[in-house]
Order: C-alpha cells, then structure tokens, then sequence
C-alpha cells in the first residue's frame, strides 16, 4: 500500500499531466487555426488569378493575433510541462525514498530514519 | 466584499513571503553545506588518506608480482611485464619508497583545510536545518492546499520532509 502522502503527489501530478496535455492541445489547435489562416488566404489569392486580392490581404490581417496567441498558448504549455515535470520528478523520488526508508509505525505515529 | 478580497490578498501574499523565506533558507543553507563539501581536508587528515591509499597498493601489488618475481632465476621473467597494469608503478613505489612517497604526495596539499570530523559534524548540523526548514516549507504548503491554494513544491525537496509532513490533518 502507498504512503498516504504519496498518492496525494500522484493525484497533483496526474491533474499537472493532465493540465499539460491540454495546453499542448490548445497550442495544436491555435497552429492549425493559423495554418487553415494561410490556406484560405493563399485560395483567396489564387482565385484572385494573380491581381490584387482585398479579401486575401483581409484574411492575412487576422494572422498576427493569431500567432500572437498561439506563441502565448506556447508558453503556457511550456509552463505547464515544466509544472508536470517538477511534480512527476518529486514523486518519483518520494517514491523511491518511501521504498528505501518504509515508515516504522509505534503506536499511531510513524517514524523515519534520518538522511 | 471588497474588505474580504483585501483581506484574502494580504493573507496570500504573507503566505508567499513566508515560503519565499523558507526557500532562501533551503538554498543558504545547501550553498553551505556545497562549500563545506568542497572544502580540502587538512594536510594531517589527507596524508592519513595517502598513506592508507598506498599501504592498499603496495599489498595488491605484492599479491599479484610476487609470483613472477620469484620465478627470476628459475626461468626467463621479463622484467617489464612487472609494470604492465597502470597501477604497478605506484605500487611498486609505495612498497619500495612508502614514506617518501607518503611525504612528497601530502606535501602538495594545502593548509587551511578542514578536519575529518569537523567536516562530518558541520554537514550534520547544515544537514539537521535543512530537514527542518524543508519540513517547515511543506507544512506550509500542506497547510496552503487545504484552504484551497496550490502550491507548486520544489523538484528537488526532500522526500523525508515531504513524506513527514501528512496532507491533512491528523
């Protein structure tokens, strides 16, 4: 059976897994919004059959806030992955030190050994 | 209501002053504890450290040479092959010339090191304030999440003042 304490780290690691994963979905999401951008964009453009196209240079002036998002949604990912990371790589070590130091229980209280 | 998220801020921000204080703490504390680490040991306690360390040679070095050795005389021993392994000089140094090996090796150490056990006792001291103050920070950021408010804890912190500290409590 786990140390108490430890299933609590593995529940936060797997909530900051978890809030990783979705980060990174949105950053995939916010690139293919600023890929089909482009798409469209250029599609406008050869309809425009190589005159000026308005509605391509329309769609092109979305393209800034969009990557502008998608870099902030970036960071937030790479903020959520150092997150995760730093809570996977602590409970990989509480439960290696949980196996190499198991608690001694003496009436109700538990007891460590030092370092 | 605007007196209540006032109020909740202020505590917020204590509770963040005091983990940033504790987090100082851990990380004077383990720069100390790196330079102690670091520090040379005294010429007295190295030269022990030498002698101990060619004493050890000069035994392996008769248990594996003496064999061939004996054989001089008896049979054809190239001399060489006396000094085939990397350590064999050494060795046959430290079983011929121990002392002044001893001696010129110990001479290259500097003064103003530190002893063994003044070593051993100030890392168990830097060691016992290091416990307690990552014990202290992980009360506090037990004692954060059950009010509700997440804190980040520290890659690196101390599984044992991790795992003393219990998520709820007792």
């Amino acid at each position: 059976m786990n140390h108490p304490k430890i299933d609590h780290l593995q529940r936060i690691a797997d909530e900051r897994m978890a809030a990783a994963r979705e980060a990174g979905r949105a950053v995939q999401a916010a690139s293919a919004r600023i890929r089909e951008t482009r798409g469209d964009a250029e599609m406008a453009r050869r309809e425009a059959r190589g005159y000026e196209s308005p509605e391509a240079e329309r769609i092109e002036a979305g393209l800034p806030a969009l990557i502008a998002e998608r870099d902030r949604l970036q960071a937030s990912y790479a903020e959520a992955g150092a997150r995760a990371d730093a809570a996977g790589q602590l409970l990989n070590r509480c439960i290696a030190y949980n196996r190499q130091h198991p608690p001694v229980h003496r009436g109700g209280q538990s007891a460590r050994r030092s370092r | 209501m605007k007196n209540s998220i006032a109020a909740a801020q202020t505590a917020l921000d204590a509770l963040h002053h005091e983990l940033d204080g504790l987090r100082r703490s851990v990380a004077t504390l383990k720069a100390e504890r790196a330079a102690i680490d670091a520090k040379p040991a005294t010429r007295a306690d190295a030269g022990k450290a030498i002698k101990a360390q060619l004493t050890a040679l000069a035994r392996d070095y008769t248990h594996q040479r003496a064999h061939v050795v004996a054989r001089v005389g008896v049979e054809p021993v190239h001399l060489p092959d006396l000094l085939a392994d990397p350590n064999d000089l050494l060795g046959l140094l430290a079983l011929a010339v121990p002392d002044q090996l001893a001696d010129a090796l110990t001479g290259l150490v500097d003064e103003g090191g530190i002893s063994t056990k003044a070593r051993a006792d100030r890392i168990a001291e830097l060691d016992a304030r290091l416990l307690e103050a990552e014990t202290a920070e992980e009360a506090l950021i037990a004692s954060a999440e059950r009010a509700g408010i997440s804190i980040l804890r520290r890659a690196d912190a101390d599984p044992a003042a991790v795992l003393a500290v219990p998520e709820s409590p007792e």
